[in-house]
Formats: structure tokens, C-alpha cells, sequence
């Protein structure tokens, strides 16, 4: 199937952050959280700002190491889930053509590509009873520590 | 009012946005464990990560307190939607419910939602319409917490200024039926409800207090083991412009001049946050009854820390006031009735067993 080009966060039902180079997704309806961190938060980040999948994989592979194809593998897949989720919805094509801000701060990295994850949490109580500061691992919240 | 050096200096570091360069969180951090953080200062966290990260330094903290920031972030999106949905949902009682405490502040006086943990929802109604309120609120499967048998008895809404509810989510909601729950007087209720003011909250009108009102009902809340009430405080005093001859008025009018000079006494001392020139001096010249004096001298110590005697000492001065403010004539059968909505009591034969239980700690 043949995907839509550009999209936008599914508001109002979504709405999203980028904290410390890390996305974080809600789903207001259903208290989902969601998290994106690396090369999934950029990916995420490009997307939001109305770049097409192709060229969102572009630009990555001019700054991560790796394989055009794999990069291109890993947007799409992203993409795929985003939408599943209902996190993205398409749009219609931007006012302009000037490339996103996020696109013109991109460094070069050139470290090797991971391949993005998306990660998902979906229970609301546990989210809000889980202690930020005692009961999380060395990535805190929401991430409860082992023996959780 | 004096705060311990610990309660200072994380105050400081919340609301001061040079804290760490000047080297104000180095000595906090240096004082307390972040394992072993009392609950007030927890509550300060999302102010300290904003600060870290305005400063640019790499801490040790810093992944948890992110992660608090975080959580907050969250929570805090979800708590004003829950708000929006009961308001609408409360039928006619909507166009007398104010939205009050940490929603109102996280979303007027704080740069950023994030930065004021939203861990009540509080909406105050009158007095008369309290009881439908709480009906409607249990029809949308909020839960009384603690004691469900007492909301539609009509002294329950006497001697009692709010009730707790919690939903299947683990969300918190503080019903009200008066401004100050202290000071359980409808004139100053109806004050409040005649100065309040708009306020848009995810795309849906509501009503909240005027910043004067927010600011007395802070002060009146804050002390040391509720310390941001005092960033609250700090951030309408920074935000908005106050009314200070209303707040002096209504302070002097219902006896709360002393909680409101010690507040913001603490502020202008010790958070170095100027105030008007006269108003220390006015709240200060207010009379206070012993009674008053009484209450302040133990609103010094934190209620986990109070003897039997203060905790003693509190509760019957809060049954006065609360009998005063009611025109009810203080006596044995109006205290009983008052502690046994109190507690929360079906029959005042469990009365005995819950003040040993209570009192006898």
C-alpha cells in the first residue's frame, strides 16, 4: 500500500514533547505513553515537521553510518507504527518549502545508524502510581527498576 | 516563620534561577539524599530539573529528576483533561465551580505545565451545591476516600470544608465547598465565587479565583510541609498583579493575617522576593484574637511532628472557628457532631476507639 507523504501528530487526541533528546508521545484517550530516544526521536522529530519518509531517511543517512537502504528499512517501519498507533495522521502539503529547523540543526554525526524503537506504555495506573525518584532504573521514569 | 536550612535552600533552588551557579543546589544536595527527600521537597523537583538544565550541568540526580519532570509532564496532561471532563460533567453546579490549587497555578503562573505537579485536582463549589457535586462525581465512578457514608447527610457539609475522591486511574480530587477550609465562612466563599475570573483550560472555559484570592489561599496553605505553596506564592507574586488592599482586607476580615504575614514574611527574607513597602507592616498591625495565636504558634510545627496537646490544641480551634463561621453555639453536642463527621464516623459509638486510635499515636 501506497503511504500518504506528509503528516502531522494527531491532535488534539495526541500531544508530544522532545525532552533531553527524547520524544515522548501521549495518547490523551487512551493515557498511552510513548517513548522515542536516538535516532527514532530525530526520525520523529523531522516527520512532525512535515519532511516526506524519503526524504526524512536522506538526510538521516548523510548523518548516520550506514547501510541508505537499512536507514531507509528503519523510517519506514517507524513510520508504520506511528501511524498504526494513530500517533500520525497524513497531512496536507506545508505553507512552505523552507527545510524544518530541526533539519538545519542536525550535526553530522556519523555514528553508526540504530535502528529506531518505539517504545510503548500503555497502563495509566501503573504509570502514574510508578515513584520517579525510588522505584525506576538508571533511565528513570517510566521505566520501573527490576525488582518492580 | 522559620524553615529548617534544608527547606531553604531546596526552596531557593526551585525558585531561583541562578540556583546552581550561585551554589545554592550544590549546598541543598549536600544536605539531603534524593532516596530520603521529604514529600515537600519532592514536590520541588520539576523546578530543580528546569534549572539543572537551564544551567547545562551534568548531575547525578539528573536521570531521575528528568524522569520526575517527566512524569509530571504526563500527569499533569491527563489531570487537566480529568478536569475538563468533570467540569463538564457537573451539569448546572459547573457555573459555580472553580477551579483552584495546583491545576489553576500549573496552567496561569508556571513557564510550563510540567513545572507545578498537578497531584490534586481541586474544584471548589458552594456550600449548596456541594453535596449535587459530589453526587455527580460518584456517578462518573470517582470514589469518596476516606468514607463514603456521610456525603448526603447536610452536617457532613457543616463541619467538614472538603472531601477526597479517587478514579480507577489512581487520579486524586479535592471537592470544596469553601475558599479557605480553615475559615469555613460563605461570605468569604462568596467573595471569592464574585472576584473570580475566566480561564481556559485544553480549549474549555472554566472559572478560577482572582490572583489575590489564589495568592491569600497559598500563603494560608504554606509552611514546611507544604513548600510549594510557597513557590506558588512566589510565582503570582512574579505573574500577576495582586490586589493587595483586598488581600490585607480579606485577611484582617477572617482571621488569617498571621498565616498570611508569616508567609510572606518567609517569602521577602528568606526567598529574597521584594514586596510592597507597607505590606508586611499593615498584616502585621492586623489584630488576632489568642485563639489566632494559638494556632499559629502550632501551624510552626509540621502535623507529623505535633505532641497529642497540639494536635489537641488544633483540632478543637478548628471546630471553633468552624462553629463561628456556621453561627453554630460551640457545646458538647456540636463538638461530637463535628468529630463525628470528622472522622468520618456512621455512629458516634465508633467516637472512643477512633480518638484513642488517633490521638493516642
Amino acid at each position: 500500500m501506497t503511504q500518504p507523504s506528509l503528516f502531522r501528530i494527531n491532535q488534539p487526541a495526541v500531544i508530544a514533547e522532545v525532552i533531553d533528546d527524547e520524544a515522548i508521545i501521549v495518547n490523551l484517550d487512551s493515557g498511552a505513553y510513548y517513548s522515542l530516544r536516538g535516532s527514532a526521536c530525530k526520525i520523529w522529530e523531522l516527520l512532525v515537521q512535515q519532511m516526506t519518509a524519503a526524504d526524512v531517511a536522506a538526510l538521516m543517512a548523510e548523518h548516520y553510518a550506514g547501510a541508505p537502504d537499512a536507514i531507509q528499512e528503519g523510517v519506514e517501519t517507524l513510520l508504520t507504527q506511528l501511524l498504526d498507533e494513530e500517533l500520525l495522521v497524513p497531512a496536507a502539503a506545508p505553507a512552505s518549502s523552507a527545510p524544518p529547523p530541526v533539519a538545519a540543526r542536525m550535526v553530522s554525526e556519523r555514528s553508526a545508524f540504530q535502528p529506531p524503537v518505539l517504545e510503548k506504555f500503555t497502563d495509566m495506573a501503573d504509570l502514574l502510581l510508578l515513584d520517579p525518584i525510588h522505584d525506576v532504573d538508571v533511565e528513570g521514569w517510566p521505566h520501573p527498576a527490576q525488582s518492580q | 516563620m522559620t524553615l529548617s536550612p534544608e527547606s531553604r535552600l531546596a526552596l531557593l533552588t526551585a525558585v531561583d534561577a541562578n540556583a546552581v551557579a550561585d551554589g545554592v543546589f550544590a549546598a541543598w544536595q549536600a544536605c539531603v539524599e534524593l532516596d530520603a527527600l521529604p514529600g515537600a521537597q519532592y514536590q520541588l523537583l520539576p523546578l530543580v530539573y528546569a534549572n539543572l538544565e537551564r544551567a547545562g550541568v551534568t548531575h547525578p540526580w539528573l536521570p531521575r529528576v528528568t524522569g520526575y519532570y517527566r512524569k509530571m509532564w504526563y500527569a499533569n496532561r491527563l489531570a487537566l483533561r480529568t478536569l475538563v471532563h468533570v467540569i463538564d460533567a457537573l451539569g448546572d453546579v459547573r457555573q459555580d465551580a472553580l477551579v483552584v490549587g495546583a491545576a489553576a497555578h500549573a496552567v496561569t503562573v508556571y513557564a510550563e505545565l510540567a513545572l507545578r505537579p498537578i497531584t490534586t485536582i481541586e474544584i471548589l463549589v458552594p456550600v449548596a451545591r456541594a453535596s449535587a457535586a459530589a453526587r455527580k462525581l460518584a456517578m462518573l465512578g470517582w470514589r469518596p476516600e476516606p468514607g463514603a457514608n456521610r456525603l448526603q447527610q447536610a452536617s457532613f457539609y457543616t463541619w467538614v470544608p472538603a472531601q477526597r475522591f479517587v478514579n480507577a486511574q489512581g487520579q486524586t480530587l479535592s471537592l470544596g465547598w469553601h475558599l479557605l477550609p480553615g475559615t469555613p465562612c460563605v461570605d468569604l466563599d462568596a467573595a471569592g465565587q464574585a472576584a473570580s475570573e475566566p480561564l481556559l483550560v485544553e480549549g474549555s472555559s472554566v472559572r478560577t479565583l482572582c490572583p489575590s484570592d489564589h495568592l491569600l489561599r497559598a500563603c494560608v496553605n504554606a509552611d514546611e510541609s507544604n513548600l510549594i505553596a510557597f513557590v506558588d506564592a512566589v510565582q503570582l507574586l512574579r505573574t500577576c498583579a495582586i490586589d493587595w488592599a483586598r488581600l490585607v482586607h480579606l485577611a484582617g476580615a477572617y482571621r488569617v493575617s498571621m498565616p498570611v504575614f508569616s508567609a510572606l514574611e518567609t517569602i521577602a527574607t528568606s526567598l529574597n522576593v521584594p514586596l510592597p513597602a507597607t505590606v508586611l507592616s499593615e498584616l502585621h498591625g492586623l489584630p488576632a484574637t489568642a485563639d489566632d495565636r494559638r494556632r499559629q504558634a502550632i501551624a510552626g510545627t509540621p502535623p507529623s511532628a505535633r505532641s497529642r496537646r497540639q494536635r489537641l490544641t488544633w483540632l478543637y480551634g478548628h471546630y471553633r472557628r468552624t462553629a463561628e463561621c456556621a453561627g453554630i453555639r460551640p457545646g458538647p453536642r456540636s463538638f461530637m457532631a463535628f468529630l463525628q463527621e470528622h472522622y468520618r464516623l456512621d455512629s458516634l459509638w465508633q467516637l472512643p476507639s477512633r480518638l484513642i486510635g488517633r490521638l493516642g499515636k
